[in-house]
Parts: structure tokens; C-alpha cells; sequence
């Protein structure tokens, strides 16, 4: 062999169509660390890896066989000490002298390999991780879509509620109208009435007590007794009268917002109250500085129908105390008594005009009062509540709204 | 007659062999999707991960040259490919010309010898990734979209042996990864093995395997070696394929 050939660093190697070896130069056997055995007369795939065996009957020859040339093959040769050497083949068809033999070159390359073989993994994970990120994306996609179906699904779903509570908004105006038209019209049926009563009512009991006056020597006392009745009953509806014409005024005036001064204001009315006949009158117990802001006038009516309750229903006696306490997180005022009470079943019926728990006669009165204080309240922006104990006693509650507070 | 080119190259390979047939018989050829010159547009990673995908291409191609009494000649993979189309359409073909084959190319120890054990095969499958022969080609169809660029139409021709290492791998594991033995005895078409006598990739126990489980077949043991005698020992090839088609008409 030509010596620059033998030395050339590159490895040479050329073998016949039936693949035995025909030369091979010293840097193919250095590479091949077979430096002291004879290539020569070898079969070509004896310094190949099995792999490569494959790779040249399937590819590597019938390339060169076909195309005259095969470039940049990659393979594995078997290292004389067994390991497996990378290199790239260039090789090229010949006729020399009447005979085909194919001439290779030989280059290791164990660098590039190892190169390679990182590229190709990161190529490798790079596609996992886009197959992953697909996924992803594909499953964000169709959260995206449900998130936008349930969105719209929202969107419908207010929009029905807005036009419901349209709907229910103008139904809601539509009633309190009406209410409103049919509370005016009561409130002045009952105000026309009770003052068409009034009139005729004056007159019967003016003229049963002149009758009384002028006959007082006539008559005998069981007629004069009649007499008695007949103005007394005819006060009595008197005073309903009053009391109703009141209540129907109620929902009429406006109200007016002044200073008050509830202590001296329950002062003034229990020096004027006196228990019925044959009860004894309690006695009060009322707190000091008692302020609110209100319409004097029905602030009084409506303590004075609650310490004649109070009164009223303590036949035995016993205490009334008036004052203010803190309930939840404001203040009331209050008029507590300690006579009969009454069940707590009853706590909110009693606030209704002409509810009457008691039918015992001792306790007279209209069934109007409870009604007047709870309208009063409320007209105040306020409210009434009472709580009781049958045989210990009641406590009223009231209060008149945020503006009534000082 | 249909020629079925196997693993590794295309049509091309079977250029020595057509010539001596063609007065007599049809002759078509083709190439495998991902092979040759095939559109790349058509490959379907799926369909081309197991063999089945090959025969269904040989189907199509017969399907829609209406071909009928084909003589199927088969390279290597491309014998299995044959026995499942002759499996799926068995009137389609009248005989199996198997050049090389094997039903299964890694050991099956005690009796099996396919002639790979699997770190082999997975050797090869490596060698497959760092080949690159002609993968420019590969890019060429989407390029070839682009009409100002004229001058790529002549790159095509370079496909011989292209080795797209993606496709090229694909190919190689639905080649030797797969185990077809169990078909084997459902052929229903006459065969000839075509056995090399030093065949790496074919053994001489594979033949002997085939013979004993392939209905209606003959064996044939060439003089040729290696793994591709219709390339390195046209002449024998052809003595044989013209001899036992002659005695197949008798």
C-alpha cells in the first residue's frame, strides 16, 4: 500500500461486492486496536457491531450497489478489545483494473457521538414536553369552554332573576297601592264614622244627665239607677269613640319631631292616674333624663295607655317602673308592671285593635289602646314589644326609630 | 407481477430483476409510504407502526391498478407484509415470492431462532436516529409548496435510500420489533422461500421455521449471501423465481 495512504489519518478500507475485505490501512487498525492482525481477507461485517451488520445489508450496500456512493453513514465497528467505535463512512464504487471494489474512509467520532446523543435527547424531551403542553392546553381549552358555557348559563340565569324581580318589584308597587288607597279609604271611613258618632253620642249623654239632675227627687232609686247606667255606658262609647277617632287621626297628622321629656312626661300622667275602684294603685319608680325626639302629643297618649295598663292590670298593687335599658344593640324604653300578665302566646296579638285577653269585667277599656301605642311607635319609625310572665307581671318595650333617638 | 421492496431503501432495489419479466408478466412497483419517493403529506405515524399499515398500502395499490393474479414478490419485511394481504384478500393473489423473509427477528429461546436478541435490535434503532441519508428530501415535499423555488424539483430525484430518521426508525420497529409467527399458517397462497445462505438478518433457521409452517410453500436455498441477492446475485435470483413460476403454470 501506498505509504501516505497507509498513514493517512483517516481509516481506509476497501472490500469486495461479496464483502471481503480487499486493503485496509494502519490508522483503521490503530482505530480498530487491531494493529497486529491482518483485515485482509475478512468478511467487512466481522469489525462490524451487529447492528451495524443490519444497517449495511439493508441500507449502507445496497446504496453503494445502486447509487455508486453512499455519505456520512453512520455506524459502530468492534474495537479488537470489544468496545464499539462511532464513526462516520464516506464510500465510493470503483473499477479497478475489470474488478468492483468499494473504497471507504473511516472517521471516528466518539465526540460527536456522545454530542449527538445529547441533541437527540433533549430533541426527545423537548417533544414529550410538547406533547405534554398540548395536553395541557388542549384540557385547558376545554375547561375554557365549559367555564364560558356555565358563564353564559349565568348570564341567562340573571337575566331571568333581573326581569323576575321586576316583575315582582312592579307587582309589590302595584299591591301597596292598592293598600295604601284602601288604608286611606278605611281610615277615613273610620273618621268620618267615628266623628258622625260623636255628635249624637254628647247629646245622649248630656240629656241622661240633665234627665238625672231634673228628676233626682221624682224618681226612685232603682230608675234613678237606670238613669246612672244609661249615662255611664253612653261615656263609655264616648270614649271609644274618642279613642278611635284618634287611632284613625293617627294615620292622617304627620308627626312632629321636638325634644320630649319622657320622665316628666310619665310623671305628669301617673299624678293624674287613679286605680279602678277597689284596686290599689302601685306604686312608680321612674328613671330620671328620659329624652327623645318626637311629637309630644302622641308620645303622651301613647304612655298613657301603657301605665294605665300597667295600672289596670296590677289590681294587688305592687310596682311600676319606667326607665330605658339597652336591648341587642340599642335602647328601648319600657313600662313594666308586676300584676296578672299574660301568655307570651299571645305576645303579638295583643297589639291588635279590639284583641282583648282578659273578659273579666274588673278590666275595663276599649281593646283601642294596645293598637294606638304600636301605631304611634310605628309612625315614629319605631317599634312595641311586650314580654310577660302569667302572675309576675309584664314589661312593655317601645321604641321611636332612629330619629327619636337624641 | 408486484415487487414490494423491504426494509431499507425503495424500488429502485429491484431494478436488475423486472427486465427479465416483463414480457411475460404486469410489472408494478412502488414504494412504501415513507419511503422512496413517496408523498410524506401521506404518512400516518399510526398506521405505518405496524405492518398491517404496509399491507394496506399493497392492497390500495392493487385495488387501484385492478390488479388480479398477482404474482407478489416480497423483499425481507415485505414478505410478512405479503402473507397479510394474501391473509385479507386471498383472491387477489395467486402466488407469494418471498425473498429473504422472517416472521420474527429476535430469539425466542428455547427453540426460536430469529437471529437479534433485543439490545440488537435496540442498537440498530439507535443507528437509525443518527442516520441522515437524503433528509433533506424530507423536507422537499412541503417545500416543493413553494412554486418560486424551481430548482428544488431536482433534489427529489436523490431519494434512494433516504433515511428520514423518524420515519426511517418507525419503519424499523415495525419491522423488527413485531412477531407475525402466528400468521404464518393462515396463508392461504402458495409461496417460495428464498433463503440466503449467509443471511445476518434471515437465517437459515428462520427458512427452515417458515417451510415447516407455511402451507403450500417451497424452500429454495441460494448460493447467494448477505441479505439482498435480487441486488448481489441477480442472475440466481431470477434462474429461481422463472423456475418455479414455469412449474407453478404446469
Amino acid at each position: 500500500m501506498d505509504e501516505v495512504l497507509n498513514s493517512v489519518p483517516c481509516g481506509y478500507l476497501s472490500f469486495a461486492d461479496d464483502g471481503k475485505i480487499l486493503a485496509a490501512n494502519q490508522t483503521l487498525l490503530d482505530m480498530l486496536e487491531r494493529s497486529d492482525r491482518k483485515l485482509e481477507g475478512q468478511h467487512v461485517e466481522s469489525i462490524f457491531t451487529v447492528a451495524s451488520r443490519i444497517f449495511y445489508q439493508t441500507h449502507f450496500l445496497p446504496l453503494l450497489t445502486v447509487k455508486g456512493r453512499a455519505e456520512e453513514i453512520y455506524l459502530t465497528l468492534r474495537s479488537g478489545t470489544g468496545s464499539d467505535l462511532p464513526v462516520l463512512v464516506n464510500a465510493a464504487r470503483v473499477d479497478r483494473l475489470g474488478r468492483l471494489s468499494n473504497d471507504c474512509i473511516v472517521v471516528p467520532m466518539r465526540r460527536r457521538s456522545l454530542f449527538e446523543d445529547e441533541i437527540l435527547r433533549a430533541k426527545k424531551d423537548l417533544e414529550e414536553a410538547n406533547q405534554a403542553k398540548d395536553q395541557v392546553n388542549a384540557e385547558l381549552e376545554l375547561t375554557r369552554l365549559a367555564l364560558e358555557k356555565k358563564q353564559r348559563e349565568l348570564q341567562d340565569r340573571n337575566c331571568e332573576l333581573e326581569a323576575l324581580k321586576e316583575r315582582l318589584e312592579g307587582q309589590v308597587e302595584e299591591r301597596t297601592t292598592e293598600l295604601s288607597e284602601a288604608l286611606e279609604d278605611l281610615e277615613s271611613f273610620s273618621y268620618a264614622i267615628a266623628h258622625d258618632l260623636r255628635g249624637p253620642l254628647r247629646a245622649i249623654v248630656s240629656t241622661s244627665e240633665i234627665l238625672r239632675a231634673e228628676t233626682s227627687a221624682i224618681l226612685a232609686e232603682e230608675q234613678l239607677s237606670l238613669l246612672d247606667r244609661q249615662s255611664f255606658n253612653g261615656r263609655k262609647l264616648s270614649a271609644l269613640v274618642d279613642d278611635l277617632l284618634r287611632f284613625a287621626r293617627l294615620g292622617r297628622q304627620g308627626i312632629l319631631r321636638e325634644p320630649v321629656n319622657v320622665s316628666e312626661l310619665a310623671m305628669n300622667i301617673i299624678a293624674g292616674i287613679s286605680p279602678a275602684h277597689g284596686s290599689k294603685k302601685p306604686s312608680f319608680n321612674v328613671q330620671g333624663g328620659l329624652r327623645v325626639r318626637g311629637d309630644p302629643a302622641l308620645i303622651r297618649i301613647l304612655l298613657e295607655n301603657l301605665i294605665q295598663n300597667a295600672v289596670k292590670y296590677s289590681p294587688e298593687g305592687g310596682t311600676v317602673r319606667i326607665g330605658s335599658k339597652s336591648v341587642g344593640e340599642t335602647s328601648a324604653f319600657f313600662v313594666q308592671d308586676t300584676g296578672i300578665g299574660f301568655d307570651m302566646e299571645f305576645a303579638e296579638k295583643i297589639f291588635q285593635p279590639f284583641e282583648r285577653l282578659h273578659s273579666d269585667s274588673r278590666f275595663e277599656g276599649s281593646g283601642i289602646g294596645l293598637a294606638t301605642v304600636k301605631r304611634i311607635a310605628e309612625r315614629h319609625g319605631g317599634a312595641v314589644w311586650a314580654t310577660s310572665l302569667p302572675g309576675q307581671g309584664s314589661t312593655f318595650y317601645f321604641t321611636l326609630g332612629a330619629a327619636g333617638r337624641l | 407481477m408486484v415487487f414490494a421492496h423491504g426494509f431499507g431503501c425503495d424500488q429502485n432495489m429491484w431494478r436488475f430483476i423486472t427486465p427479465a419479466f416483463e414480457d411475460d408478466y404486469r410489472i408494478t412497483l412502488f414504494d412504501y409510504v415513507g419511503s422512496g419517493g413517496s408523498d410524506l403529506r401521506a404518512y400516518d405515524p399510526d398506521r405505518y407502526s405496524s405492518l398491517e399499515g404496509y399491507a394496506e398500502d399493497v392492497l390500495d395499490v392493487c385495488e387501484e391498478l385492478d390488479l388480479k393474479n398477482v404474482v407478489f414478490v416480497g423483499h425481507s419485511v415485505s414478505s410478512v407484509v405479503g402473507m397479510l394481504a394474501a391473509i385479507k384478500q386471498p383472491e387477489r393473489f395467486s402466488r407469494l415470492i418471498l425473498v429473504g423473509p422472517s416472521p420474527c427477528y429476535i430469539n425466542e429461546p428455547p427453540h426460536y431462532v430469529g437471529g437479534f436478541n433485543r439490545a440488537d435490535i435496540e442498537e440498530l434503532l439507535g443507528m437509525m436516529d443518527k442516520n441522515y441519508i437524503g433528509w433533506a428530501n424530507f423536507l422537499a415535499p412541503a417545500v416543493m409548496a413553494n412554486p418560486g423555488r424551481p430548482e428544488l424539483a431536482g433534489e427529489l430525484r436523490e431519494s434512494f435510500c433516504s433515511t428520514d430518521p423518524v420515519i426511517a426508525r418507525r419503519f424499523a420497529e415495525a419491522t423488527f420489533l413485531s412477531d407475525y409467527r402466528s400468521i404464518v399458517e393462515k396463508v392461504p397462497v402458495p409461496s417460495l422461500i428464498m433463503q440466503c445462505s449467509e443471511d445476518i438478518i434471515a437465517p437459515l433457521e428462520v427458512g427452515d421455521y417458515l417451510k415447516l409452517h407455511l402451507p403450500q410453500s417451497t424452500l429454495a436455498v441460494m448460493k447467494a449471501t448477505g441479505h439482498c441477492p435480487h441486488m448481489s446475485h441477480p442472475e440466481e435470483t431470477i434462474q429461481i423465481i422463472r423456475n418455479y413460476l414455469a412449474e407453478s403454470r404446469a
